[in-house]
């Protein structure tokens, strides 16, 4: 566990990553402390100043400082992610896990229900799950949990049919070792590094799809600070405040490259040869 | 006295078969890896197998710790048939690949201590820890061993650590398939002289799967010799090596290189390749490649004694006895 934070800290990538989050982090925590706005209170006299010294990004068209509600939809937004992506990532390990190590008609099974999944476009399943159960948070996380597991299980999978088959996995089975061990214990830490890896794109791609989805109206209401929400409420007035929409797009594009960045560290942080 | 025997056992691969033979109704063909094998291996003894590529060596090792079931006859420990696994470990296993048989992300030590919890759960930390350098230390290897990763060891260390490990539950057989056929030529000789210390200090079984003659010769008491998944000689090493009876086994001997030989004296090398192990029949297999076949070696042949001990697959091997060759029974190999 030590040379593996070692070797993330001694790579740039990772390394880069890393700050850039805790920065975000540390700023999430902080600013709720030390700014005198509120994300939420109405201003009208204030509306839509562009940036300055008092509003770093200026105000929006209730006379929102927009640096608040950029760095509170950051909790929104990174939230809604990690347990978009971690859950179903738990999910999709333990599906591929059984479906790689057990064979057979349970690999079957399985596989055909991602296959089943899969064939569904995600934008098309989370409008018909939305318009099932209308808009709103939680809506927004059962689809995410119906569709996000389906990449972990079938890497998961693939690198499990591969290690199954290694002499050491066969020698613990020589060894009477129970399935639950061999799979858990030894098959996947050795299985689940490309799985992490990818949770770091999946993060990527989940922000953006959050956001995306609030754009739409699907995902989170206002009055709530989101990055999508921001960018959509923004539109109207993209001409003559354009701080509007640039700030939680680069907020966006920040957070994308940060866990980009620290994919990239683990990739080579994670083999377990120096 | 028999510790470990195979009745008759056969292990048979199907093919997968096409579309086009599922419709036609084609049966699938099947790969005879293992077929109609007896053999025993007695108590204290190290049996060597040896065979090429592909005549079903690896398979009956697999067979012998249960990693695979037979199709057909039994595996038989101490009388009682074997179903899967040993639950109390006495069979255990060295593999060949000695880089794909440690899980890398565990420290050798962590890797021992669990083995030996398993099959010893009342032992205290501190015994665990004790007993797994006892298995490092009994296979040659510095206790230090312990809190390395298998990335930080030699292919020669990795194979004492896979020794050590199939040693903690104190097993009665070690099935060692290929053991130093990954590893440079002195390090083979390292974990060769290991196995022969292991077998005269503890008394431990050893079966040694390899192709390769000089090795067997050094190592064990007895060989078979596999050929398509058949047995078609077995004998004491000393009479093996100084009167092969088998056409095949005396091929396999001309093709070790050995130093001793002159240059440009002339060597009967084995011709061919092995036929297509789908389509074997039933007469002898290696008639195909054997120089002295005759018509009459398409007819099945059996196991007979042979003469200076031992069994062979063969009706021109020299007779034991004027009539023997037509009976096919066995006698007790000591």
């Amino acid at each position: 566990m030590k040379p593996m934070l070692h070797r993330l800290l001694r790579s740039p990538a990772g390394l880069g990553g890393l700050v850039m989050l805790l920065a975000l982090l540390i700023a999430v925590v902080a600013t709720p402390l030390v700014s005198p706005y509120d994300p939420y209170a109405l201003d009208f006299g204030n509306a839509l100043l562009p940036p300055d010294a008092t509003h770093w990004f200026g105000t929006d068209n209730f006379g929102r400082d927009i640096f608040t509600r950029v760095l509170a939809g950051a909790a929104y937004d990174l939230r809604l992610a990690t347990t978009c992506v971690f859950g179903p990532m738990l999910l999709g390990i333990l599906v591929g896990l059984c479906a790689g190590y057990f064979g057979g008609w349970i690999d079957v099974a399985l596989m055909r229900l991602t296959d089943v999944v899969w064939a569904f476009p995600f934008y098309v399943l989370v409008l018909t799950i939305v318009g099932v159960l209308g808009p709103g948070e939680g809506n927004l996380y059962i689809a995410f949990f119906l569709v996000n597991w389906i990449g972990y299980a079938r890497i998961v999978r693939g690198e499990t049919l591969v290690i199954a088959r290694l002499e050491y996995v066969q020698a613990l089975s020589i060894l009477r070792f129970g399935p639950a061990r061999t799979m858990l214990r030894h098959i996947l830490p050795n299985a689940v590094t490309p799985a992490i890896v990818y949770s770091m794109s999946d993060l990527v791609l989940t922000v953006q799809a959050v956001a995306a989805l609030s754009f739409f109206g699907l995902g989170v209401q206002p009055p709530a600070p989101e990055w999508g929400l921001l960018i959509v409420e923004s539109v109207d007035y993209m001409r003559d405040a354009p701080w509007m929409t640039i700030f939680p797009g680069l907020a966006i594009a920040f957070v994308g490259v940060a866990f980009a960045l620290l994919g990239e560290g683990l990739a080579a942080a994670l083999q377990p040869r120096g | 006295m028999t510790l470990l025997e195979f009745r008759d056992v056969s292990r048979h691969f199907p093919a997968r078969r096409s579309l086009a033979d599922a419709v036609l109704r084609r049966p699938p063909a099947v790969l005879r890896a293992v077929h109609h094998v007896d053999l025993s291996v007695d108590r204290g003894e190290t049996l060597g197998i040896v065979g090429e590529s592909g005549c079903g060596k690896s398979t009956l090792a697999r067979l012998a710790v249960g990693l695979q079931a037979a199709d057909e006859g039994a595996v038989l420990f101490d009388g009682t048939p074997m179903q899967g696994p040993d639950p109390a470990g006495r069979i255990q296993m060295v593999f060949q690949d000695p880089y794909s048989s440690l899980n890398p992300r565990m420290t050798i030590g962590a890797l021992l201590e669990e083995v030996v919890a398993h099959y010893h759960r009342d032992l205290s930390a501190a015994e665990r820890r004790a007993e797994a350098g006892e298995a490092l230390r009994r296979v040659g290897l510095p206790a230090e061993t312990a809190d390395k990763y298998p990335h930080a060891l030699s292919g020669g260390q990795r194979q004492r650590v896979s020794i050590a490990r199939a040693l903690c539950p104190r097993p009665q057989i070690l099935v060692a398939d290929e053991p130093v056929s990954a590893l440079d030529a002195s390090v083979q000789a390292q974990i060769i002289n290991l196995l022969q210390r292991l077998s005269a200090d503890t008394g431990i079984t050893i079966l040694f799967i390899s192709h390769d003659m000089q090795v067997i010769r050094h190592l064990c008491d007895r060989v078979a010799v596999m050929y398509l998944g058949e047995v078609v000689e077995l004998a004491p090493v000393d009479r093996l090596f100084d009167q092969p009876q088998h056409p095949y086994t005396a091929g396999l001997m001309e093709a070790v290189p050995d130093i001793a030989r002159r240059r440009g004296e002339p060597r009967v090398a084995l011709g061919g390749e092995m036929p297509d192990p789908y389509a074997v029949i039933d007469g002898c297999r290696f008639a195909s490649r054997c120089r002295f076949a005759e018509p009459r070696c398409e007819t099945p042949q059996l196991l007979t004694d042979a003469a200076g001990g031992g069994l062979v697959r063969c009706w021109k091997a020299p007779p034991l006895a004027a009539a023997s060759i037509q009976t096919s029974s066995r006698s007790d190999l000591t």
